[in-house]
């Protein structure tokens, strides 16, 4: 149970800044893409510790195979020869702003957790509001395709961390799933048109 | 049998069905078309949860509300069918012109497909599971905005952007009401609850700042495609507004949540009508005409009671004909592929009068001029406007003149002479089919018949929707 208490808290410490950092300070967009699976991945261990097994792996998997939908769009974009625009900002100042919001989470977690359902706890309120932090912040940096769904699949892994204190239906699983699945496949389908948006 | 399999599975399959379908847009608009008329005819028909004997002692049926899935329910109750028959009523509409709006053939089975996400958000029980129905809707919507063959535009990925971001927070906030139906607004929980679902519904509802979405979808996007997914997924985002306040006796008895919405749909409504006589873009115009109109629904909600409700449910159906007619005569106008901006559309009236008609035609109904369909339900919320002091009624004239102003200035561009003179002149130029004319033909019917005949069916089916929301009616 120590090992598992570590590892949870290992992860969730872990999740903000694989779901924020990479992808806001990330050029090439396979880091990106490992770093929505290590989050995806991590939101998917957590939930284990809440839901049924079947309903945790169902939304990690759907996780998953939605980033595999978008490594698909971006290679194909990225084999027409067409890069991915970095966000907006140089990187030290993607990398700072990133910092400055984690560390004003860290300092702000606990009056924040009091939004968020109290079977919380403090390690998973952290990991699902870094997350939701991460999201929103990238979203407001970048109108690439690629990036906007990367930031909105974050804020979703967090969102659903805090669901899954809430609610343990199948139907809301499902849902999830659903979404989960559908957005990263809209992604992938809006970058395999046939020309690359231009600018951030 | 059971309502929601009628309302929602049937079509979701006959959507499903004309996605996979190789067929051209004419083909595939007929059968979208026909079965949404259809069902938005059987739901003016069919009685819901009665039994129904149309062969007395031989044939005996009953059409249950309910559809039980996965532990939860789809109820599509009696009181449903009036919204029933207004949503897919709007959709045949769209649905139909999509050939003369030169749609390409997926525009068909998505637009159906999204309609379907959006029925089913109104019917799921527990509520809470709508938001997430509504989310799916609006990813239904991606294929339709970009076909497989044209870029990602800006305006598209913003769209997904901020839609999407406000459905976690409407879900969290449907998660954190329950059991909150009879709290106070002082109450820390509920305040809670309410701070989540204002963020929720901001990009939701597209209140400033996030009303940008619309003029850059109507600029990177074509009209049609723009206006039917903004029309028709705010519309019923209006209603799943609506069902909060119904639920909540908090929300809905608390008066500083109806100045508030008063203030952000004055607001919207200005901001939107100001704005569009600026925008040398008719897609960004379009855009901005649709700023001003949600905040006319926002106002209209703002003003509570049956009264509100009832102009709420009247500006919906004059919202569908007029941006409809907007769409459909822009793209006809436009129907060279040249382009939405000014310089192109200048002369067009000598080329393609119904059309240009149609386009200042139906701005004249957005801004209140007693020429369409749009005076009746405007008139009626400036009336009651004015009972709440004149500086209300004020800043609904100025925004109404503004709205005016910008059918007269394309009305300007549209006549120019020296533009129409090479234009008429040009071999090259393409002009207005006498087939285009069966449908703006249409479209001036539709204008002008709900402007003559206001206390017809509009009306009526105004205050039988009203019946919905037995607690915002007493």
């Amino acid at each position: 149970m120590v090992f598992a208490w570590n590892a949870s808290l290992v992860v969730a410490l872990g999740l903000p800044l694989l779901g924020g950092l990479l992808p806001a300070v990330a050029r090439d967009w396979r880091w990106i893409l490992l770093g929505v699976v290590l989050a995806e991945g991590g939101v998917g261990w957590l939930l284990l510790q809440v839901w049924p097994p079947a309903m945790a792996l169902s939304l990690w998997m759907a996780g998953w195979i939605a980033a595999v939908f978008l490594g698909l769009g971006q290679s194909h974009q990225w084999r027409q020869g067409a890069p991915l625009p970095t966000a907006w900002g140089g990187r030290l100042f993607r990398f700072t702003l990133v910092g400055f919001a984690l560390v004003l989470l860290a300092l702000h977690v606990g009056r924040a957790a009091a939004w968020l359902p109290e079977t919380m706890g403090m390690v998973q309120a952290w990991a699902a509001l870094g997350l939701i932090l991460a999201g929103v912040l990238h979203l407001a940096m970048t109108q690439h395709p690629f990036r906007v769904t990367v930031s909105l699949m974050v804020l979703l892994a967090g969102f659903s961390l805090v669901y899954a204190h809430l609610e343990q239906s199948l139907l809301l699983t499902v849902l999830l799933v659903g979404v989960t699945l559908f957005l990263g496949a809209m992604g992938s389908y809006l970058l395999f048109g046939p020309l690359p948006e231009a600018g951030p | 049998m059971n309502a929601p399999w009628l309302w929602i599975l049937l079509p979701g399959l006959v959507a499903g069905g004309l996605i996979l379908w190789p067929a051209s847009t004419r083909t595939k608009a007929r059968v979208g078309a026909g079965v949404a008329l259809f069902l938005g005819v059987l739901a003016g028909l069919l009685p819901i949860d009665r039994v129904l004997m149309p062969w007395p002692g031989r044939v005996v049926f009953k059409v249950s509300s309910e559809w039980v899935l996965l532990g939860r329910s789809l109820v599509v109750p009696d009181s449903l069918r009036p919204w029933l028959m207004g949503v897919y009523g709007s959709l045949a509409l769209w649905l139909w012109a999509a050939p003369w709006a030169r749609m390409r053939p997926n525009f068909v089975g998505w637009g159906l497909m999204v309609t379907v996400f959006l029925v089913s958000a109104l019917a799921v029980r527990p509520f809470l599971y709508a938001a997430l129905l509504v989310e799916m809707a609006v990813l239904a919507a991606i294929p339709l905005l970009t076909p497989a063959d044209e870029p990602a535009t800006p305006g598209v990925v913003r769209y997904l952007a901020w839609m999407t971001l406000g459905m976690p927070f409407l879900l969290l906030a449907s998660e954190l009401l329950v059991g909150l139906e009879t709290g106070l607004l002082e109450s820390p929980l509920v305040l809670r609850a309410a701070v989540v679902l204002v963020l929720g519904f901001l990009p939701w509802l597209g209140i400033a700042p996030f009303h940008s979405v619309a003029p850059l979808l109507g600029e990177s996007t074509p009209p049609y495609r723009a206006a039917f997914v903004l029309t028709m997924t705010t519309s019923i985002m209006g209603l799943f507004a609506l069902g909060f306040l119904e639920q909540y006796a908090w929300l809905r008895e608390t008066p500083q949540v109806y100045t508030a919405l008063r203030l952000a749909g004055m607001f919207m409504f200005l901001l939107g009508s100001l704005w569009a006589p600026f925008q040398p873009h008719a897609g960004r115009a379009l855009g901005y005409a649709w700023v001003a109109e949600n905040g006319l629904g926002i106002l209209a909600l703002g003003l509570g009671g049956k009264a509100g409700l009832s102009t709420y449910a009247w500006l919906m159906p004059a919202r569908m004909a007029l941006f409809w007619a907007l769409a459909l005569s822009l793209s006809v106008l436009a129907a060279d592929g040249k382009g939405y901006h000014r310089d192109v559309l200048e002369g067009r009236f000598w080329t393609h009068p119904w059309a240009s008609l149609l386009w200042v035609l139906a701005w004249a109904g957005l801004a209140a001029l007693p020429v369409t369909l749009g005076l009746w339900p405007r008139w009626h919320l400036a009336r009651q406007l004015m009972a709440r002091g004149p500086a209300w009624s004020g800043w609904l004239l100025l925004g109404f003149l503004a709205l005016a102003g910008t059918g007269l200035r394309w009305l300007r561009f549209f006549l120019d002479q020296e533009a129409g003179k090479v234009a008429s002149e040009s071999p090259s130029t393409p002009r207005e089919k006498t087939w285009d004319r069966l449908a703006l033909g249409f479209g001036f019917g539709l204008l002008l018949i709900g402007w003559l005949w206001p206390q017809g069916v509009v009306r009526c089916w105004a205050e039988w929707a009203v019946l919905h929301f037995p607690q915002l009616v007493k």
